[in-house]
């Protein structure tokens, strides 16, 4: 029972990176970008949060390198997609690519270390401790003591994306601007503007989860951290249609399946097998959405 | 006033390079001292040329493999789990069958393509009978793939001998000899490249697999079978990566066995190289030259200069970026300063 | 400059890269309170002049005035500050909306923050009793007619109170009794106080409509008359400048044996479950006939060639030469029937490519001449074989490796109609064959089709325009809600009674 709880409230932060990145996603795939750029914005954050944080030895500071390190990306991915017109898909890969070789080589040069940072320091995010909730047997062991974002992620970042897709008139156009974009321009609103916006706020959310990557779950810097995490977001944002609460509950699932796939370990399934289990729950999920019918067609050309 | 596509091609590495150099100098190194221990290194010894010649196939196929999916409009983004089925399957086959060299090679080759197609031929089926995205089914699969090697690498097939997750090695008859400092599964590569390229340009489905990669909808209205063309374009794209897999395994300078993170960046690299030549397999060539240089002059730069190699990593991102932006934007400039010039020729009229 | 001048458009030049010249100083006064009417070909320009003077596309040179002031319109946004506000010819419409969300779309009512539709529900009210509008403003715009949408985007130009509506070709996708029902509309609005400049090339409309009539040709302004004592001639002449003939010259048809039979053709349509595509749709066509098919646009007439290519499934047969093809590929039928689809760009062609790859579609695994038994393609013929469609269909262009994306829309068409006719068919499926084509293309092509049909082919013609169905037809159909409705010889009846049928007000098929 104590090892369910403890996997449980593992699972919990680790599906906060591809949350943040999957919400972020959502407005660049509402505004018919093919983005797959949130590697490398939860990449770079979680190697600048921890630069910010190591020099500085304070957390916020951390988190504002982390943000402003992705957003630099979301400013590159943009600059190349919208004003040199490059392909979404190339863009992505090229970026990705360099910001594979960028972090390992500052790495290398600002800390002389290869693999792995890890320094007294490096602030981590603070953890909070939420009053009754924590005195809840079972729940509140699993909800308790995690780091802030978390919180702020599942209590306030996932409604509020959803009010700004559905509710508000930035989401009406966004949302416009995706289905046609010439419509957009015929009614006197910059299709260009819209997508361009869509791009930073997937840039600032990706950032905040890059920074959880490092400073939340861990305190430390490991090369190709992010670990294919943007591309699941994405698989996930095209699993759910755009919409923000089946975003949230897939991204639950997935974190989930992780903590099953540890449970597993326990009764000697090697950890290499569980660890598939998310990807197949993703593959499962793409099934059973495939029956319904899908908005749009993902065609990878340059 | 029509510039050739070389020209921007060019001018477009030369912009990379330029801004390479102001990052190394940005960095305090010596630039020029820093490309030309990338040339020494990669082109001007014997050894450092068969380095080169031997990465430079492996991207060849590896881009080839991309661009036959992707040119069909297929969009297999699986090339990393394609390569490393193939790769296990040859393995298992070169450590468990024992064989003589001509029958084991041809069957490890066997072995490994069939694994590879195999593994595409999933998602091709997920698309075709559930309707499932092929991009997702691929890059989900990559993961499993992952996962299900380093799980044979580490438990059931691990090499006792060996202190990290490593396949035991294959049988001396699954080995390639190597001719002079060559290794000979370059001329086998450099075959099946030219074969695919043939394929593409000459035959009937290497032409609807064009006009596919172009018009998917066109090439349906004018009768051809979309359906199965892209399955077979999985297919042979998964093929093409099972057979880069095997090849890492019974190539001369290979190692002979499956280590983690085998082939991890050729499947990458495949991909940028198959878009940056406009998914045209022809066109792959010239790039895979460039990158081949850039990644086999690296670990001599960092011994001369002391400049990390991930730079070239760096340096290669940089050039496709700067490929495609030059190839767009020129377009869009060219057309600017033709209208530019018509309006002002209007004027002269009156 | 006149006293009531309005909008004047000065010495406007337009150059489309690389080097189109769209319009070649172009200069227009528009009145206040007129109905301006802007005529002309298509690709003579009037839809670009439009596109600037809205701030669509950006002028290359040249002035715009309002009341004699230079303003300067760079943006949509711009446009509709000046109250200019323009409906396009292909809806700028989200189909996934709501009619009220796609009218407040740009301009939307906010309360903290949040949408609020209900804001704007008083004002439209009062619009829709106004010009007496009857459009539900909840209903997604996909599943209200073509005619609604039409009256959407007007509501949409009264919400934001423009003065001065631009209309692009607002009738072509309308049955004759609906442009009626638009032109009052457009009386009412102009009662109003409002300006309206109307784009067209239909004669008769122009002269019905307008106060005042521009003409324009390849890119220039020809003249700008008050609407008294003009006849269409007059307009024509100056439009193609020559005399133009409107028919086709075609000698009677001598229908031969049944070569296409549809038999009870039913399409279910795949969003809402008891609608019907296609509804029991049968006929025949013989050779050496061309038979059309009418129908206001989503009504069956494109699922009907869709069915009758395999490229949609439908129940019922069909039959060629009495044998039954229901049950063949798409590959298959392709090598009985030469198809020209109505959408050039997008299945017609593939436009980033070269003419030779386009030219060859089809006929790469259809015509022996050009590939091997192994499959592997001729070079040297398969460049024959697009110099033949080339050369054989006029199509002027820099030789067979030109990108048939930088061709102009005529002779794309040129193109694609040579390769399908070069198939060695008996039955010619065509569909919008000469959709915003020049005079001359059209003419061209309309021929040519007329020709197949001298040389014993079954023809069928889908198209929206009714003047291409009574030029061409030897017999027609009129689709409605996915049934026949009408089936006449083309000499027993009338643009009107085809157009009452267009709308389904002619009541069911008659006996049988």
């Amino acid at each position: 029972m104590n090892l369910i709880i403890e996997i449980l409230k593992s699972a919990l932060p680790a599906s906060i990176p591809i949350l943040l990145a999957a919400l972020g996603g959502l407005f660049t795939w509402h505004a018919n970008i093919f983005n797959i750029s949130m590697e490398g914005m939860l990449l770079t954050s979680a190697f600048t949060s921890v630069v910010g944080s190591y020099l500085f030895e304070s957390w916020w500071i951390g988190l504002l390198f982390g943000v402003a390190g992705s957003l630099a990306v979301s400013l590159l991915f943009a600059f190349f997609v919208l004003k040199m017109k490059t392909g979404e898909f190339i863009t992505g890969i090229a970026i990705n690519t360099f910001v594979a070789g960028a972090t390992t080589y500052y790495l290398r040069q600002l800390f002389d270390v290869k693999g792995s940072l890890m320094d007294p320091r490096i602030v981590a995010l603070p953890k909070w401790n939420i009053p009754i909730v924590k005195d809840i047997p079972v729940i509140g062991s699993i909800i308790n003591g995690h780091a802030f974002p978390l919180y702020l992620t599942f209590f306030i970042i996932v409604p509020l994306v959803y009010v700004i897709i559905y509710k508000t008139p930035f989401g009406l156009r966004l949302r416009a601007c995706g289905y046609d974009a010439k419509v957009i321009d015929s009614v006197g609103i910059k299709a260009e503007r819209l997508k361009f916006i869509s791009i930073m706020i997937c840039g600032a959310l990706c950032g905040v989860g890059g920074t959880f990557l490092s400073l939340g779950i861990m305190r430390m810097f490991t090369e190709n951290m992010s670990n294919g995490r943007g591309w699941i977001s994405l698989a996930i944002i095209i699993l759910s249609l755009g919409n923000p609460v089946k975003v949230f509950a897939i991204c639950i699932i997935f974190g989930i399946t992780e903590g099953l796939g540890l449970t597993l370990q326990q009764v000697n399934i090697p950890n290499q097998i569980t660890d598939m289990l998310p990807y197949l729950a993703v593959l499962a999920a793409l099934y059973i959405n495939s029956r319904q019918s899908k908005k749009k067609e993902l065609k990878v050309k340059n | 006033m029509k510039i050739r596509k070389e020209v921007t091609v060019a001018l477009a590495i030369v912009t990379a390079i330029v801004i390479g150099m102001i990052m190394l100098f940005s960095q305090g190194y010596s630039s020029m001292e820093s490309y030309a221990s990338i040339l020494k290194y990669s082109l001007s010894t014997a050894i450092g040329r068969a380095n080169t010649i031997n990465r430079f196939v492996f991207l060849l196929i590896a881009g080839s493999s991309a661009a036959m999916a992707l040119g069909a409009g297929a969009s297999n983004l699986g090339q990393f789990g394609q390569l490393l089925m193939g790769a296990m399957t040859s393995t298992l086959i070169g450590i468990y069958v024992n064989l003589p060299s001509v029958v084991l090679i041809p069957l490890m080759i066997i072995g490994g393509v069939a694994a590879g197609a195999l593994w595409a031929a999933i998602a091709a089926a997920g698309r075709k009978l559930f309707g499932m995205n092929e991009f997702i089914i691929t890059l989900m699969l990559n993961f499993i793939a992952d996962y299900f090697v380093r799980y044979l690498i580490s438990t059931p097939l691990k090499d006792p001998g060996s202190q990290w997750p490593a396949s035991r090695v294959v049988s001396e008859n699954g080995i390639l000899p190597a001719i002079g400092l060559i290794d000979s599964v370059v001329f086998l590569m450099i075959a099946v490249y030219i074969a695919a390229v043939y394929f593409v340009r000459k035959s009937r489905m290497g032409y609807e697999f064009r006009v596919m990669g172009y018009n998917s909808l066109f090439a349906r209205v004018g009768g051809c079978d979309t359906n199965k063309n892209f399955f077979r374009a999985m297919l042979l794209s998964g093929a093409l990566a099972g057979l880069l897999g095997t090849m890492m395994i019974v190539g001369a300078t290979q190692q002979h066995r499956v280590i983690s993170g085998l082939g991890e960046n050729f499947a990458n690299d495949g991909l940028m190289l198959s878009i940056v030549a406009g998914n045209n397999i022809g066109g792959v060539f010239v790039y895979a030259i460039l990158f081949a240089i850039l990644q086999s002059g690296a670990t001599g730069m960092q011994l001369d200069t002391g400049v990390p190699s991930e730079f070239t990593t760096m340096l290669i991102a940089i050039t496709v970026l700067s490929v495609v932006a030059f190839r767009s934007y020129s377009g869009i400039f060219i057309d600017k300063v033709i209208a530019w010039k018509k309006t002002k020729s209007l004027e002269v009229e009156k | 400059m006149d006293q009531k001048t309005y909008i004047q458009m000065k010495d406007i030049v337009k150059v489309y890269p690389p080097d189109k010249i769209a319009l070649n100083k172009v200069s227009v006064e528009i009145d206040a309170g007129e109905i301006h009417s802007i005529i002309g070909e298509n690709g003579a320009g009037k839809s670009t002049l439009m596109k600037v003077l809205f701030g669509l596309e950006k002028a290359n040179e040249g002035g715009i005035f309002m009341e004699g002031d230079k303003v300067n319109i760079s943006t949509p946004q711009e446009a509709v500050k000046m109250g200019i506000g323009m409906v396009h010819q292909e809806f700028m419409l989200i189909s996934e909306y709501t009619v009220i969300e796609n009218i407040v779309l740009g301009d939307e009512p906010v309360r903290k923050g949040l949408l609020n539709l209900n804001a704007s529900r008083v004002k439209l009210e009062k619009i829709m009793q106004d010009f007496k509008f009857d459009i539900p403003l909840d209903a997604k715009i996909k599943d209200i007619s073509i005619a609604a949408q039409q009256k959407v985007e007007i509501v949409k130009l009264l919400f934001r109170d423009v003065n001065t509506l631009i209309l692009d070709e607002p009738t072509a996708v309308l049955a004759p009794q609906e442009t009626d029902e638009l032109f009052v509309l457009l009386r009412r609005i102009k009662s109003q106080g409002k300006t309206i400049i109307f784009i067209s090339h239909k004669l008769n409309e122009v002269l019905e409509i307008s106060d005042r009539i521009t003409v324009m040709r390849q890119g220039q302004h020809i003249w700008t008359k008050d609407n008294e004592n003009l006849t269409k001639a007059d307009l024509a002449n100056a439009m193609v400048g020559r005399s133009v003939m409107m028919t086709v010259d075609k000698k009677p048809a001598v229908p031969g044996e049944v070569i296409l039979k549809a038999d009870n053709l039913t399409m279910q349509n795949v969003n809402v479950s008891h609608k019907k595509d296609l509804d029991q749709v049968s006929f025949e066509i013989h050779s050496g006939e061309i038979l059309g098919v009418a129908g206001v646009e989503g009504n069956g007439q494109y699922e009907l060639v869709q069915a009758i290519m395999g490229l949609a499934g439908a129940e019922g047969s069909i039959y060629i030469d009495s044998q039954d093809i229901s049950g063949l590929s798409v590959k298959e039928r392709r090598k009985l029937i030469a198809y020209v689809p109505q959408d050039r760009k997008r299945s017609g062609s593939s436009q980033e490519e070269s003419i030779l790859m386009n030219a060859i579609m089809t006929h790469h695994y259809v015509n022996d001449a050009i590939s091997n038994k192994w499959g592997i393609l001729k070079g040297r013929q398969c460049r024959e074989m697009a110099n033949r469609v080339i050369e054989g269909y006029q199509v002027s262009c820099q030789g067979a490796d030109m990108n048939i994306g930088s061709l102009s829309g005529g002779n794309q068409q040129k193109v694609i109609v040579g390769r399908e006719f070069e198939l060695d068919s008996r039955i010619l499926v065509v569909d919008q064959p000469v959709r915003g084509l020049d005079v001359g293309s059209i003419e061209y092509i309309h021929r040519r089709i007329v020709e197949k049909r001298d040389n014993g082919e079954a023809v069928l013609l889908a198209s929206a325009d009714l003047d291409e169905l009574f030029n061409l037809s030897d017999r027609i159909i009129v689709m409605y809600n996915g049934k026949i409705v009408m089936e006449k010889n083309i000499e027993d009846t009338t643009k009107e009674e085809v157009g009452a049928y267009m709308l389904g007000a002619g009541g069911e098929k008659g006996e049988d």
